[in-house]
């Protein structure tokens, strides 16, 4: 689509763009031209018009807004005057022409026939620049066709990307059952810092869920270490809250302010306990008999937030019928609601949702839809495990 | 809250180091929060830097990792005036080790 416009500013000017197809504000061409201050441009003595005073405006009005140029400031021209719309792109250039006197005779006859010569050149001017614009339209239009198909590629290498920093797929555990969700926000082809990630050693079951802050290959690749780093301190059968003071101890401190999120869990598959560390992170939902709560934690400074923390960890009994959630705040973040009230909401809705007599995945998808409505804003890892029965 | 009292703004004190910070501190502010503190404390090495959240109507991760930032970059950080949504988030975030408040 081409647009025409007039900037009405100290020195006005006028510019035409030819815009993106699917409209948005992307200009594929854009030009402009500098107009007289006064927006007047006096016809020369000698010219065969000399006689004549002329207008040129842009769309269909002869308003004082829409005035390009004329030659007179005495506007507008009215009685005896003579209009040709001229199209251009998808607007006109409407001429107005009038005697600089009021004649009779044969200027007045003359006239329609003069703004016809006139007009007729400029149509067919407007005519030779909207087929040049035409031309690298379709040249634009052909560019963007590319770029949309490079960014498709380059999303679809994110997502990728993504997927391969996540565990493929989850150990089975003969003593669980375990939901694992990733929602990607809706905020961009940038891949987010979420993760989760399950280790089973021989007396617990190790959950994790963390989130790198920010968005983008910096941040998917802080991920990564941090999440490998925790899972391999995980695996050497460390208690959760050694897990964190160790992995921050490690961490290298961006300057550019990534820092993490994490908790661990270890569910011991004896005691039917979880043993829970968390630096920063939400603490774990534990739901059960139609009601849920948040587990009661110390919960340390976020990894790479000033220098090395230290944690502490919190156990808690886990009933056969209870199930256990690990979110990342993306799943209850609002503007406009404080962290307490989001919290409270999953809370109540996990209470509700996660019921010992329904399946577990669909429950967990159910309550993850009905949090974020079908569409999250911010990424979102969750993990849901309950001991098989 | 208006859309006024939400549009990020920052006045700065140079000495001591202090930074008035109001409106919403996410990933649309974060940047020009940063730099506004980096020159602060340009040729400061290990100099605290005062934050003053009264005027800060929400704060998301984007806005803590200014503040790790600054941590980060070896220089001290206190808050002072946090308003309660502030306040909680330092709570939830397990923060208070490691970032001095001043009510």
């Amino acid at each position: 689509m081409t647009v025409l416009d007039l900037l009405d500013e100290e020195t006005p000017r006028l510019g035409y763009a030819v815009t993106a197809p699917g409209g948005g504000a992307r200009f594929m061409v854009y030009a402009e031209a500098a107009l007289p201050v006064d927006k007047t441009a006096v016809v020369q003595p000698d010219s065969a018009f000399e006689d004549l005073d002329y207008s040129l405006h842009l769309g269909p009005e002869a308003s004082p807004e829409a005035l390009i140029f004329a030659s007179t400031s005495e506007l507008p021209l009215d009685g005896r005057s003579a209009r040709e719309a001229i199209p251009f792109g998808d607007t006109e250039l409407l001429l107005t022409m009038a005697p600089t006197e009021q004649l009779g005779g044969s200027l007045n006859a003359a006239l329609p026939a003069i703004v016809l010569a006139t007009g007729v050149p400029a149509t067919v001017a407007a005519g030779a620049l909207t087929e040049t614009l035409q031309r690298r339209r379709r040249h634009a239009e052909r560019l963007a066709a590319d770029n949309e198909q490079l960014l498709g590629e380059q999303r679809t290498s994110f997502a990728a990307f993504q997927r391969s920093l996540l565990p493929r797929g989850i150990p089975a555990v003969a003593e669980v059952e375990v939901e694992v969700r990733y929602v990607a926000g809706d905020v961009g082809t940038y891949v987010g810092g979420d993760w989760y990630d399950l280790i089973d050693t021989s007396g617990s079951i190790v959950v994790v869920v963390g989130d790198v802050s920010g968005r983008g290959l910096a941040a998917a690749s802080a991920m990564a270490a941090m999440r490998h780093t925790v899972a391999t301190l995980a695996s050497m059968g460390l208690s959760p809250d050694e897990v964190l003071t160790r992995a921050a101890q490690l961490a290298v401190r961006a300057e550019d302010g990534h820092f993490a999120t994490v908790v661990v869990g270890a569910l011991d598959k004896v005691g039917r306990t979880f043993t829970v560390a968390s630096a920063g992170h939400p603490p774990p939902l534990v739901a059960a008999a139609g009601d849920a709560r948040w587990m009661e934690l110390v919960v340390g400074p976020p990894i790479c937030f000033g220098p090395p923390g230290s944690y502490r960890s919190s156990t808690t009994a886990i009933p056969d019928d209870a199930a256990v959630l690990l979110v990342t705040d993306g799943l209850y973040e609002r503007r406009g609601e404080t962290v307490d009230e989001g919290m409270d909401r999953l809370r109540r809705l996990a209470g509700a949702t996660l019921r010992t007599s329904d399946a577990l995945g669909p429950s967990v998808d159910r309550l993850i839809g009905e949090m974020t409505g079908g569409a999250a804003s911010d990424d979102t890892a969750a993990v849901a495990i309950r001991w098989r029965t | 809250m208006t859309d006024l009292a939400r549009q990020f703004r920052c006045e700065v004190d140079p000495d001591p180091p202090l930074v008035r910070v109001f409106g919403d501190v996410d990933i649309d502010s974060r940047d020009v929060l940063a730099a506004t503190i980096r020159d602060l404390l340009e040729g400061r090495d290990g100099a605290t830097v005062v934050l003053d959240l009264a005027g800060v109507t929400f704060l998301d991760s984007s806005g803590l990792a200014v503040l790790a930032g600054v941590l980060n970059s070896g220089h001290g950080l206190t808050i002072r005036n946090p308003p309660p949504i502030v306040q909680r988030i330092i709570e939830a975030t397990g923060l208070d080790d490691v970032v001095h408040v001043d009510p």
